[in-house]
């Protein structure tokens, strides 16, 4: 029964380790996600599947001779790769498809990622919601971009770029100021981390709160124009209705 | 994971973001768009029947032609139609206010695209529409004169 253990411990500590290349600071995310659970039991269960035909085949004499540890441990890894293979890569109607045993593994990886990344979005946002809510994107984005630059110094340059390429994207989104502070400050904390976002956005916010809040009067104010000028056109409306 | 996949994947982020804002602006724009459809073929309707008024005709033609196209940047839309229907009103203010009827309609066609920039919320389309706005009270005020 023990072989079959670590057999199931390795192929899971494989799919582990894929999703944390991924996902490195949501260690507890992956564990609190089922989803997460589900990819690294089917991917333990692949180890256990190739170790049990192994032994029911019995293939590797040789390597069963050094004893049960290698011949489980060997087992597993062929097991992880042949689960992780295709023999061919297929173009169907422009769409690419990889043919082979692959495709069972890659399937509950893409539900896992997508469900990882949900939840982590997620309690980012409730994270950075509350920091930001006074700081306005057009008064604070050049500031952001500058220290956060300054702070991140570890980043390449072609990794500045790219971030760079990020903050303009955010700026030509069809959104409302508050929503482009929000979905650029979840840029920020992913790349930051919680810490070092906190500092950032309380710095940003002691220099930038009043042209905050002036953006932020001014669209109020536009709001309230628009307002009016559509109670004096129902006012016309209604004086004139009858001509109709 | 390096920065510049972070950067790579929250882009994609952005742009499902940015789809589903579109999406959700187009879905709550269609009523207006089709009340701005009614108002500029009314006004067409009214000024087809006085020679003095074929010009504003013809150039309200080509917004109603632009409004009829389906067009998936709708803040493009309702910028660029808000900015071409501002300067007709102004090019035939005089024509226009002696006629309270195509007011009223303007009116209306200016309520829809100011509903619109309450639902989308995008500064240009709101500046564009204060714009609007202003030619309107413009129109009133010089009509009542």
């Amino acid at each position: 029964m023990i072989p079959y253990f670590v057999s199931f411990l390795i192929g899971g500590l494989v799919g582990l380790t894929e999703l944390l290349s991924k996902y490195t600071w949501s260690f507890c995310n992956i564990f609190k996600n089922s989803a997460g659970w589900l990819y690294i039991s089917v991917s333990g269960s692949g180890s256990l599947l190739a170790y049990f035909f192994i032994v029911s085949f019995g293939l590797m004499p040789s390597v069963k001779a050094t004893g049960w540890f290698w011949h489980v441990f060997i087992s597993s890894v062929l097991g992880v790769a042949v689960f992780r293979s295709s023999f061919a890569n297929l173009d169907v109607g422009g769409k690419q498809f990889s043919a082979g045993v692959g495709v069972i593994l890659d399937v509950f990886k893409k539900r896992a990622e997508r469900n990882l990344d949900q939840d982590i979005q997620d309690s980012l946002y409730i994270t950075v919601l509350p920091l930001v809510s006074k700081l306005s994107f057009a008064a604070a984005k050049d500031h952001l971009v500058l220290l956060s630059s300054e702070v991140l110094r570890s980043l390449s340059d072609q990794e500045k770029k790219e971030y760079l390429k990020g903050v303009d994207r955010i700026s030509k989104l069809t959104a409302p100021d508050s929503s482009k502070m929000v979905v650029f400050s979840l840029l920020l904390i992913n790349l930051t981390g919680e810490k070092l976002f906190k500092t950032i956005i309380d710095n940003t916010t002691k220099l930038f709160a009043e042209q905050s809040k002036n953006v932020q009067d001014e669209l109020d104010e536009n709001m309230r124009r628009l307002a009016e000028y559509k109670s004096s056109i129902d006012n016309y409306t209604n004086e004139h209705g009858s001509n109709s | 994971m390096n920065t510049d996949q972070i950067v790579k994947d929250f882009v994609g982020f952005i742009d499902g973001f940015e789809a589903r804002n579109l999406q959700s602006i187009n879905q709550s724009v269609a009523l207006q768009l089709n009340v701005m459809q009614t108002s500029l073929r009314i006004i067409c309707n009214i000024a087809n029947k006085k020679p003095e008024l074929i010009n504003l005709e013809k150039d309200l033609l080509i917004i109603e032609a632009a409004l009829n196209n389906p067009n998936p940047d709708i803040v493009s839309l309702l910028v660029k139609n808000g900015l071409q229907f501002s300067e007709i009103l102004l090019n035939h203010q005089a024509e226009i206010i002696k006629e309270k009827e195509i007011i009223k309609y303007i009116g209306l066609f200016i309520k829809s695209n100011i509903e619109a920039a309450e639902s989308c919320k995008d500064s240009q389309v709101i500046e564009t529409v204060i714009q609007l706005g202003d030619r309107f009270k413009d129109l009133v005020t010089k009509s009542s004169q």
